[in-house]
């Protein structure tokens, strides 16, 4: 988890994709889509994002499955296919899937057209929202990924929850420097992360949470039990709270609204619950070579990049970075140190693979 | 110094038009100008309405800093994109140029996108994004401007405040506007902060060094703005800072007009000028379901927000663009208010040019 230290069971990237397939099979997943579940999630896992990684395979993804309320085998339905514009229903299946299944075509339209985007409705959870924009990144182009989620946000100056953790992401292609990833969501910190200061005993940070009556806590207990998170900016409009309910406002309708999925009162669910097909995503696919020359852009952003990288920092900070450098730095290190999954995650999973009669995933132990 | 007084927006938009005619601007291009400077006053957003004519616009075009006739240049042109070179002419008539050439081709081909360099300051992001609502199309508008603030943990000014927008049409209710700094306030909070010396707010501005401060006089000891979300990644620093720097890149270094280091300027009167780029966006919303559809769930979307129950203190939950909206229903009513400081900026300006004063709305 954010903020703590990688805990030191760790699992080959391989075997870790192999045992999310053969979770996903099991349960009647085609192989081609447990595939792309296991890509998405072992990317997660791989960028230091665990929440988003295999911790959520179980309870997100087998369980809903199991239980009948999201499909194993959907049927997908073009709703609209125009040379820039692809809306997808995704047949209440998984939100990998469909969402590698929208951004290829979203890809394949903008090297014909120049730029594309596409809407998927009717889906599901899709992991990180990064993974789909980086697709775009070995054809040269630019990619936008951006999901709904159930509401875990009060808007500003509200007390009722409106609106999920709703990221954006958009990625970058550069020439040397790695591309430009930012991955965000639109509230100030995610659930995840109040977990976190509860598990440690610390007060929250005031612009996180507020109670249920949508008065600020720093309470960790109060603000995952009855509150809510807040959106980028915090509390109110001083600190500019009302940008980031904004931001989380714009995703769910290009979300929600115009793919023609859930909006509004109705994706008032719990987050773990056992619902399906509440969730609308958004993809977009840009080549940069219909403004100018693809190299040129691609060396003037490494020196754009480059100038970050180099500018000097505060006393006591370590450096400035780019979006996704601290994300690729993860990758490269738990590539060769193997995939740090937490204690309470590996129970889960251990439970889960007896459960299904799958072979547990292979685990080994770092100093 | 004078009250405040209230002016017509026709007569407004007038005397932007003899100001900026008198000293050189075409005609068609001055109205646009006046346009976006009125639309930005009409919304309530004084910091860039007419309070800004003559410092960044008349003055710059005076001393031969901003042409008054450019020559545009398209320097690359496909079916869904447009890169336009503005001959360092106001950022105004060359973004609503790039504006409507997106919107048409966003009606032929679906989406369109478009990219302008070596333009000026253009006012509000909104404007160009609002351009799309009549067409049913969804805008997109961000600028990278002069650099004010710092990248998260940085001591450097790196980037500007850089806004994003948005337009969305809904049917019955407003369109939802997103216009926003990617700083958490802009330069302009820090001048009235300083003015009134009332402490700044934590998460608004560094010193020198890069440390946080709440000291109001923090703009003449190098300090800067911080990016939306504050100091550091505790409150998501680093997404107010990625989001600015997404805003440079896709204007700047995209439109291979100026980025990085060389955008390090004051905004000073002297500053150099073409420097600035923009990026705009148009999206036909019926390529991807029908659109009175759409706006109906839009209407409802929006409902669920306005109708939410609001904090304890709280009278009512907004969506963007609403207080906007509210203030244009108010000023079309009873005439938008100039203060004091800048009705008289404007007299004087009109006695400098010659040319007849802004008409007030009689008391």
């Amino acid at each position: 988890m954010i903020g703590e230290e990688p805990s030191k069971i760790r699992a080959h990237e391989a075997a870790e994709r192999d045992f999310i397939v053969r979770a996903l099979r099991a349960v009647d997943v085609s192989e081609s889509d447990a595939h792309d579940v296991a890509d998405v999630l072992v990317a997660a896992d791989l960028r230091g994002v665990e929440s988003h990684g295999i911790a959520r395979l179980d309870m997100f993804y087998v369980r809903r499955i199991e239980a009948g309320v999201v499909n194993a085998r959907p049927n997908y339905t073009a709703l609209s296919d125009r040379p820039t514009q692809f809306a997808l229903d995704a047949g209440n299946g998984l939100g990998h899937p469909a969402g590698i299944f929208a951004m290829r075509k979203a890809i394949e339209k903008a090297r014909d057209n120049g730029l594309a985007f596409a809407t998927v409705r009717n889906s599901n959870h899709y992991g990180i929202a990064a993974y789909y924009a980086m697709m775009a990144l070995d054809h040269g182009l630019i990619g936008l990924s951006m999901t709904n989620s159930t509401h875990l946000a009060v808007p500003t100056f509200g007390r009722q929850k409106t609106q999920g953790t709703n990221p954006i992401a958009v990625a970058i292609p550069a020439g040397e420097h790695p591309p430009f990833v930012l991955d965000m969501a639109t509230t100030g910190v995610t659930f995840g992360r109040l977990e976190v200061s509860e598990r440690k005993g610390k007060a929250l940070k005031p612009g996180w949470a507020v109670d249920a009556e949508g008065r600020e806590t720093l309470d960790p207990a109060t603000a995952m039990t009855k509150g809510a998170l807040l959106p980028l900016g915090g509390y109110g409009t001083g600190n500019g709270g009302h940008k980031g309910y904004g931001l989380g406002a714009l995703v769910e309708i290009l979300c929600g609204v115009l793919a023609g999925g859930l909006f509004g009162t109705s994706l008032g669910l719990d987050e773990r619950g056992l619902h399906g097909g509440t969730v609308s995503h958004f993809f977009g696919a840009f080549r940069i070579d219909a403004l100018r020359d693809g190299d040129a852009f691609r060396r003037d952003l490494d020196r754009e990049l480059r100038t970050f990288d180099e500018s000097t920092p505060v006393p006591g900070a370590g450096r400035v970075v780019t979006a996704g450098e601290p994300e690729r730095a993860f990758t490269e290190r738990y590539r060769s140190e193997g995939v740090p999954i937490d204690p309470k995650v590996w129970e889960g999973i251990d439970a889960m693979a007896e459960r299904l009669r799958i072979e547990k995933l292979e685990r080994f132990t770092v100093a | 110094m004078p009250d405040t007084v209230r002016v017509r927006e026709d007569d407004l938009r007038a005397f932007v038009e003899r100001a900026l005619t008198s000293v050189g601007v075409d005609e068609a291009q001055a109205r646009i100008v006046g346009d976006v400077l009125v639309a930005a006053d009409r919304r309530g957003i004084e910091s860039h309405g007419v309070a800004r004519l003559r410092w960044f616009y008349v003055d710059r075009i005076r001393n031969g800093r901003i042409a008054a006739r450019p020559s545009y240049e398209i320097v690359r042109e496909r079916g869904t994109t447009l890169l336009l070179d503005a001959g360092n002419g106001l950022g105004h008539p060359a973004s609503h140029f790039a504006m409507t050439r997106t919107i048409e081709k966003a009606r032929e081909k679906g989406i369109a996108l478009a990219a302008v360099r070596n333009s000026n300051h253009y006012g509000i992001a909104g404007y160009y994004a609002m351009m799309a609502l009549e067409h049913d199309m969804i805008g997109i508008c961000t600028t990278d401007s002069a650099h004010f603030a710092v990248p998260t943990f940085g001591s450097t000014r790196m980037q500007g405040t850089n806004p994003f927008a948005f337009a969305i049409p809904a049917n019955e209710e407003p369109a939802f506007v997103l216009d926003f700094a990617t700083t958490t306030v802009t330069y302009g909070k820090l001048e009235v902060y300083e003015r009134k010396a009332l402490p700044l707010k934590p998460g608004w501005a560094v010193d020198g060094r890069g440390n946080p401060t709440t000291d109001p006089a923090v703009r003449h000891t190098d300090g800067s703005l911080l990016p939306l979300g504050g100091f550091g990644t505790d409150s998501g620093g680093h997404k107010g800072y990625g989001l600015g720097a997404l805003a440079e890149i896709l204007t700047g270094v995209l439109a291979a007009g100026w980025f990085g280091a060389s955008l390090t300027l004051e905004e000073r009167p002297d500053a150099p000028s073409g420097i600035t780029s923009h990026f705009f966006g148009a999206v036909r919303i019926d390529a991807l379901r029908d659109p009175h559809e759409f706006k109906r769930d839009l209407d409802r979307e929006l409902r669920t927000f306005k109708q939410s129950a609001p904090a304890p203190g709280q009278t009512r939950v907004y969506v963007a663009g609403e207080i906007e909206h509210e203030n244009e229903l108010a000023f079309r009513r009873h005439g938008i208010p100039l203060i004091g400081p800048v009705i008289d900026d404007l007299d004087e300006l009109a006695r400098d040019l010659g040319i007849e004063p802004v008409r007030r709305i009689a008391a």
